[in-house]
Formats: structure tokens, sequence, C-alpha cells
């Protein structure tokens, strides 16, 4: 599946602006991110604390206004596509609602968008927790799992109506490391199983490196695209791969990029 | 089990104890220092009083008991309806909270006679006192339950294009039943004193005449026992709806805890 930049692109952000108003004065947090990503592709971003990373995924997911520009999913304007079928969206925290079980909050989106009969619900829904491996659990409440479980839930939740884009927003932050790799792991399988296009933002490199066909890197205040890097490591990708030389070569650049304007900045 | 049951009773038994040795004491300072009976009477005395006047206090209090209810109902289904209007009307919320303001400020038992004389001796002014007297924590509470989601929450429905109804009906009530049983554990108590103060401005039945009357004719061992009777009353009521929080909030983390 080589899923970089095809013919028509499947999303295209084309000079995006943002700029928040505080009381004294204007914060520019984007500056002109014009970027087009393939259908299927996995996009990451990475870069600085602040560099406006969630503002610009928000914006993607229609929870923002870009101050100017325009974000076009298949030739569509974004509201128009989202109103077809949402896309999905993981938080960094789980944001699960506590008064739902599992099997409810993974439920719950069908329910919200009616899509099939209760059973055909049902049904769907064991099926993607099954696949973020969480079965067993379905009757325990967000406060009675861990993060890592938690999370797992709210992949789960955003991928049981199958959206054809996933946004994730540092979803394995406040993680451990150890419930982090093996999520990211866990990621790259659900990945693969499922046929969607996923913009990432991580302040991991190596797991940028390991999910991605791309990754863009910001510059920080305000923020914009200083490079993106093509990850041209073959799939399907495993956790064996983090130890090869092209893998640590392409960590290398990325680290050489981000922490390139430091000096002077 | 049996641990809990006796864990149960250990956080319990220092309670327990306190009480029962201020009884005790109590009752020996009385004897031993001849305390009169219309001063103080002791323990031993106001609970013979209680079995003597049996049939009078707790028919009594069973008729103060059922008004603070009736009230506590009223009040807090007005608190809760206003609540879901000010959730779709800013308008209404800014025209009417300023009202549920003042009415909070008036003290009770100041509209107590006045409820009265509009309503009569019978219960209707005592339901009308305790319902006042619960209103105002339950609106505030609810409100803000309805309200305030998570951020995060409200995003993800948000993205999920979810109606009104379905934030109300999937989020928005869930998140504000802790904070409305936080309000009624405290309003059950208020509404048994609005009742209560709505019977010393002129009632014929209830434990607050038996109080009033006790007064006049300082019967301090009837005023204990009154006292006595109507305070188990209250927190046998405490004690309904803590049992109707057990049940109401079923998931985790979800007690706010009094
Ligand atoms: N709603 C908002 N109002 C004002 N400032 C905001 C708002 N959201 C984000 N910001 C500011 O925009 C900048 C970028 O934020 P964010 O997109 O969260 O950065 P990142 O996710 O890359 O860490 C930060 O300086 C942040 O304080
Ligand atoms: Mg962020």
């Amino acid at each position: 599946m080589p899923a970089s930049v095809s013919a028509s692109p499947f999303l295209e952000l084309d000079g995006i602006f943002k700029a928040f108003q505080l009381p004294d004065g204007e914060l520019k947090v984007l500056e002109d991110i014009t970027l087009s990503v393939g259908e299927r592709e996995f996009l990451s971003f990475v870069g600085h604390s602040g560099c406006g990373k969630s503002t610009l995924l928000r914006i993607v997911a229609g929870l923002e206004t870009a101050s100017l520009g325009d974000v076009r999913i298949e030739g569509r304007t974004r509201a128009e596509w989202a109103s077809k079928r949402p896309m999905g969206f993981v938080f960094q925290s789980p944001a699960l609602l506590p008064w739902k079980t599992l099997m409810e909050n993974v439920r719950l989106p069908l329910d919200i968008l009616g899509d099939g009969a209760s059973s055909e619900r049902q049904k769907k829904a064991e099926e993607v927790i099954e696949l973020v491996r969480l079965s067993g659990f379905e009757r325990q409440f967000p406060g009675q799992l861990s993060g890592g479980m938690k999370q797992r839930t709210s992949i789960a939740r955003s991928l049981v109506y199958r959206p054809e884009l996933l946004l994730m927003d540092e979803p394995f932050g406040a993680l451990d490391d150890f419930t982090r790799r093996e999520l990211t792991d866990e990621l790259l399988r659900i990945w693969d199983e499922t046929a969607c296009t996923v913009l990432f933002v991580t302040h991991s490199l190596p797991e940028a490196v390991l999910l991605s066909d791309r990754v863009v890197v910001l510059d920080t205040k305000p923020g914009r695209i200083r490079e993106i890097v093509p990850i041209d490591l073959p799939r399907p990708r495993g956790r064996d791969m983090r130890q090869t030389d092209a893998f640590l070569a392409h960590l290398r650049r990325l680290e050489a990029l981000i922490f390139a304007g430091e000096d002077h900045g | 089990m049996g641990d809990v049951a006796r864990g149960w009773v250990s956080s319990r038994l220092p309670a327990f104890v306190l009480f029962a040795s201020v009884l005790v004491l109590w009752e020996g300072i009385v004897r031993l220092a001849e305390i009169p009976a219309y001063l103080l009477p002791a323990p031993g005395r106001i609970v013979l009083r209680i079995f003597t006047d049996w049939s009078s206090l707790s028919g009594n209090v069973w008729v103060t008991v059922q008004a603070a209810t009736a009230g506590f109902l009223l009040g807090t289904s007005l608190a809760v309806f206003l609540a879901f209007v000010f959730l779709y009307s800013k308008t209404v919320e800014n025209a009417v909270f300023p009202w549920a303001i003042i009415i909070k400020t008036i003290p009770i038992i100041a509209i107590a006679p006045l409820l009265t004389i509009w309503l009569g001796f019978g219960i209707a002014p005592k339901i009308a006192v305790a319902a006042i007297a619960c209103f105002f924590p339950t609106l505030v509470n609810v409100t803000r339950g309805l309200r305030a989601l998570d951020r995060e929450i409200v995003d993800y429905l948000q993205i999920l294009g979810s109606t009104p109804r379905q934030m109300l009906v999937h989020a928005r009530v869930y998140n504000a039943l802790p904070l409305l049983f936080a309000a009624m554990k405290i309003t059950v108590g208020m509404a048994m004193i609005g009742a209560i103060v709505a019977e010393f401005t002129g009632a014929n039945l209830g434990i607050g005449t038996i109080i009033v009357n006790a007064g006049y004719r300082q019967d301090a061992t009837l005023l204990f026992a009154a006292i006595f009777l109507s305070s188990a009353a209250t927190l046998a009521l405490y004690y309904t709806v803590l049992a109707l929080e057990r049940v109401a909030l079923f998931w985790p983390e979800s007690r706010v805890d009094h």
C-alpha cells in the first residue's frame, strides 16, 4: 500500500491562518499551512509545545474556525463532508463518558448517528472492542479501567463508525512509556486493518517515524511548516524496526530538524 | 462481606460511644446536681415522655414529615424544571435568576406568617415554606451540572454531530445528577426546618405546634421529646435521600461527598 500523495488529494489544507483574539492583542498561532494529504495516508505533526498542532487538528475537526484559508476533503468543504460521516477524533485525555460502560461508550456514536438496527450496532461495537483487544471488559465503567485501557476504548469508539479520516491529538501523551509503546504497535496493526487517513500529533519522534508515511515538522510562533519528511520505510512495519539503520537515520534527521531552530531561538 | 460489616461497625463505633457517653454523663449530672426537670430533664425522663405521649407526638411528627416531604418534592421539582428551562433560554435565566436570589434572601421566618395568612392553617403554607427553603440550592447546583460538561466531552459529541437533545440525554443529565443529590442532601433538612417554622406561626397540627405549646407551658421535657423526634425524622429523610443516591449514582467516581 504505497500511500503517498495520489493524483487528487484526499484532504487539502489551503493557506490556513489562525490567530486568537486576546485581551492584550492578537496571538498568531498558525501561518500559511498548505498541505495535501493522500487517501489512506498516515501523516504526523511534530513540533514544540504551543506551536499550534492541536489548533490545526481542531480546525480540521471543525471545533475551531480558521482565520483565513480552507479545509477541503474530497473536493468538498469540511462541513459538507463531515455531515455525511463524522471524522474520528482521539484526544490526549480519553474523554469517555464516565456514566456509560465501555460497551455503551463504544456504541454511543452509532446510537447518535442512528446507524443500523440495535443488534447490528451491538455487533459492530463488539468487533472494534475485539480489534483493540478489550473483549471481556465491556461492562466496566471508565473509572474502573487503567489509563491504557481507557485510551484503547477511546480509539475503539472513534473507529466504530468506520470514519475515513481519523484525527489523533497526542493520543498516547498521557500514558507511561511501556503502555505507550504497546499502544503504538497496536495502532500500527489497527491502522493496517482499517482503511482510513490519519492525522496524528505527537511529541515522540520514534512514534512518528514508526507510524507515518510523512512527518510534518512545524516551526514555533507562529506555527508554519518547516519541512515535510517522507518516511520511506517498508510496510507492514513492526516494533523490530525500531533498531534498523534506516529507522534511526530518519529519527536523526527529524531530531536535527526539530532542534535546528533552537540555537538562535 | 464480613470485613465490610466490621469496617462499618468500627468506623461508626467512635460516634456511637461518644453519643452514649454524653447521654450517661447528662443523666448523671442531672441526678447528682438535682437539676429540676423544668430546666433540664434527664434523658431517661425524656424517653419516658416520648413513650407516654407517643400517639400525640408521633402523629404530629408524621404530619410535619408529610408537609416537609411534599414541600421538598415540590421545591426540588420546580428547581430542576427551571434549571432545564435555563439551559434552553439564557433570556429566561437572566430574567428569572435575580428573583430566585431575592427569594433566597428573604428570611423564612418572615414569610411563614404571610403564607399562613394567604394559605390558611392547614398543610398548604407548610408545603410552601418547605418548598421555598429547598428551592435555591437545587436550582444553582442543577443549573451548573447541566451546563458544566467537560470541554472534551462536548467537543467529542459535537464532532459526532449530536443534537442538543442527544447531548442532554447522553451527557448533561448524568453530569447534573451528582450535583442534584449534593443539593438534596442539604435541602431535606431545610425542608423539615421550613415546615416546623411554618407551624410556629399558626397551624392546627404538627410537631411545630407541640413545640410552641410546650414553650408556652415551659414544659422542657416535652420540648426535648419533640426535638428528639423531629431530629430522628430529619435523619430518616436524609437517609432516604442517601439510599436513592446509591441507586441513582451507579457509576464510579460519581459521588460528591457530603
Ligand atoms: N482557545 C484559545 N484561545 C486563546 N489561545 C489559544 C486557544 N487555543 C490555543 N491557544 C494558544 O495557541 C497556541 C497553540 O496552542 P496548541 O494548538 O494547543 O499548541 P500545541 O498543541 O502545538 O501544543 C498556544 O499558545 C495556546 O496558548
Ligand atoms: Mg496540543
